[in-house]
């Protein structure tokens, strides 16, 4: 159960939403109770989905595990979720394919569930892949945090080996990941710059960032951290900072994926070929194996879920053939020892080249460099 | 692959901007805008039939290429150094914007070909006061041979020879055409077939669908040039096609793809997941059956009359 005395059933309308989550917002996270510091509220987070569905299709897959109850509100874009232990979200579907859902429920349980929605039995739902470069370019506030995270666990890489060799000695099943976080440090952003150019080049991919909001007009603020995944973690005063982060995330990435499949996805157009593939450069990698890599690249597993087969083509080169498990769209592509090229197909949805450079900067190389960068650092 | 259909890859690519490739036709905004299109040149017996034709709309100028591998035919040379846009605007080759323009024929071989060829179209060039040029290539370079490019940017580009990383060659354009072999084939008509038993609302699929895409998944099919493609070689495709997966039904996806109808199939809906776990070890067979040079399970592909007698 939440760590709320707030109902959600009587949720009907934004303004009530709105009163329901500022509460968390506004809440004493921590108190001292029987001698020790206890988790007494827990923070607001909203979660943003792409959907690619039809527009009646969100609330029908919404209508399925991992939700226990689905139920309109007065509102025709907000439902009420009820998961099994009786946490409540709230499914804004303002826009139909980018909605996204708030909770106040504790992140043990909001994290799984929302993982199940969108990497589960739910196809067409995806939660948002921020690249690090689409992430770091934002302009929400003062930057204020930030987190690397790097597990070169992906097979055929260079360093692969090694890695898994140390895992063996310590016991474990994955190799240990680099971390690195700053948190709360007024000059945070001045570091992440620093520290993304230097010393941690390929291996600074960003797991979340942190801004301060004020909102003048409420004389309020907001601390949001934006995490890779599409989850938002905030605190502070002004609901309306928060959401108005929210609206800057979602339209830079909506944009973003709207370019590539406008401008990258081939296709035959009023009578020409239109489109173009999509090359993105590791420098600091080297694919070893191009076999191994490849046929990982198209297991139809966590976390590049594209399902397909790779072939040999010429030296130095594999190519693939696969769908994406998120809608079933095609791509196919091509693997040399530092780079892909990607030919997304007329229908490919453009969320899987992000899920896919969020997952090369993650397993592979932070530093990647792209030919859309331009629509990753400037999407509007 | 196909050399012919490997130069018109490499070419599709100039025009995109991909690093590490020439990009000449791009900078020119010059797009394919036909495959393999028969084309009449006006006042000329016979017919040409260019690899690709490319088109600038903001030029309004076509690119016409042929790929040649010795010799070269005197009346086809004719017929490229008199082709007009009005030709290729008779023959539905270009986009109903286009309008009279410039056009430039180019002959592409490679460059050991180039020793034999370069000198026939010199003969030619020099006979007919003509001026048809002929670009050579290998894995590391397209250089100007001989003759000239009208347009005048290609031109320049052609003759300082462009360099390139063999690595970088794109392939994935247009794959395959109706002179490939099943064997080029099969990948992406498994993608295609995977892509249709993954979606929940696909029922029926024909082998035009599979060709030329599935209203249900909004493909454009598994044939990338199908829009492109017209008369024979469309459906010489589409019947390859239709044994293909005919042959893979029997043999891997009975249990999932139920048989309809001459050329379409019935997708047992309840069991698509199980299907698509089949397609990859299907593809992986064989793969493993062509390497060994053993037929495809106990019928040899493409015998369509063996898949009747064998009760299916």
């Amino acid at each position: 159960m939440a760590v709320s005395s707030v109902d959600g059933a009587a949720v009907k309308s934004e303004a009530d939403l709105r009163t329901y989550l500022s509460r968390s917002l506004l809440a004493e996270y921590h108190d001292i109770q029987e001698g020790q510091v206890r988790q007494v509220a827990t923070f607001l987070k909203s979660y943003l989905i792409e959907a690619h569905l039809p527009p009646s299709g969100v609330d029908a897959a919404l209508r399925q595990w991992p939700f226990k109850e689905v139920e309109a509100t007065g509102e025709n874009w907000l439902w009420r979720l009820r998961d099994g232990k009786s946490n409540d979200y709230f499914l804004d579907a303002r826009d139909r394919r980018f909605p996204v859902v708030h909770t106040i429920a504790h992140a043990n349980s909001a994290d799984p569930v929302l993982r199940r929605l969108t990497t589960g039995n739910a196809p067409g739902l995806d939660h948002f892949w921020f690249p690090s470069k689409l992430l770091s370019s934002r302009d929400l506030g003062q930057v204020i945090g930030f987190r690397f995270f790097q597990q070169r666990n992906v097979k055929g890489l260079e360093e692969a080996e090694a890695a898994r060799q140390l895992a063996k000695e310590l016991g474990r099943s994955e190799p240990p990941a680099f971390r690195l976080a700053l948190t709360e440090w007024a000059g945070a952003g001045d570091d992440l710059k620093r520290l993304r150019e230097a010393g941690f080049a390929s291996r600074a991919a960003l797991d979340s960032l942190s801004w301060r909001r004020y909102e003048a007009r409420e004389e309020g603020f907001i601390h949001d951290q934006v995490w890779s995944n599409g989850k938002v973690v905030a605190y502070g005063t002004s609901w309306n900072a928060h959401l108005a982060n929210l609206n800057a995330l979602r339209a830079s990435y909506a944009a973003a994926v709207s370019g590539l499949e406008q401008e990258y996805a081939l296709r035959w157009e009023s009578g020409l070929f239109q489109g173009e593939p999509i090359e993105i450069v590791m420098p600091f990698a080297r694919i070893e194996d191009l076999s191994e890599f490849a046929n990982e690249l198209v297991s139809g597993t966590p976390p590049f879920r594209i399902w397909g087969e790779s072939t040999p083509s010429a030296a130095g080169v594999h190519e693939f053939v696969g769908i994406d498990l998120h809608t079933g769209h095609r791509l196919q592509g091509e693997v040399r020892e530092d780079s892909l090229r990607l030919y997304l197909r007329n229908e490919t949805c453009g969320n899987v080249l992000m899920r896919l450079l969020v997952n090369l900067e993650r397993h592979v190389s932070s530093e990647v460099v792209t030919s859309v960068d331009d629509l990753l650092l400037d999407p509007a | 692959m196909r050399e012919e259909l490997r130069l018109v890859n490499a070419v599709i690519g100039m025009t995109a901007d991909m690093p590490g490739w020439p990009n000449v036709l791009h900078l020119q905004g010059f797009k394919l805008a036909a495959l393999q299109r028969t084309v009449k040149v006006a006042g000329l017996p016979g017919a040409l039939k260019p690899e690709a034709i490319f088109f600038s709309a903001t030029r309004n100028e076509a690119v016409v290429i042929e790929s040649k591998s010795q010799s070269l035919s005197e009346p086809q040379a004719h017929k490229y150094w008199n082709l007009t846009m009005e030709d290729l605007i008779e023959a539905d080759c270009l986009p109903g914007s286009a309008s009279s323009g410039g056009i430039s024929p180019v002959y592409f071989c490679e460059e050991e070909a180039g020793g034999h060829l370069g000198p026939a179209i010199e003969h030619f060039n020099d006979q007919y006061d003509a001026n048809l040029p002929l670009v050579v290539y290998n894995n590391k370079q397209f250089r100007l041979r001989t003759g000239d490019i009208r347009n005048r940017g290609l031109h320049t580009a052609f003759s300082s020879t462009l360099w390139f990383d063999e690595r970088y060659w794109p392939t994935r354009f247009v794959p395959y055409d109706a002179e490939s072999s099943p064997e080029e084939l099969l990948p992406g008509l498994l993608q295609e077939l995977r892509a249709l038993l993954w979606a929940a609302e696909v029922d029926l699929i024909s082998a035009e669908q599979l060709a030329g895409g599935h209203p249900s998944i909004a493909s454009d099919g598994c044939v990338p040039s199908f829009t492109a493609l017209h008369g024979l070689p469309r459906k010489q495709l589409i019947g390859v096609i239709r044994v293909l997966v005919e042959e893979l039904r029997y043999h891997c996806l009975k249990n999932y793809l139920g048989r309809q109808k001459a050329g379409s199939w019935k997708r047992k809906s309840t069991l698509s997941t199980r299907a698509l776990q089949r397609v990859g070890p299907c593809l992986r067979s064989y793969l493993e059956h062509k390497r060994e040079g053993t037929p495809f399970g106990p019928v040899p592909l493409m015998d369509t009359a063996a898949i009747e007698l064998a009760g299916e």
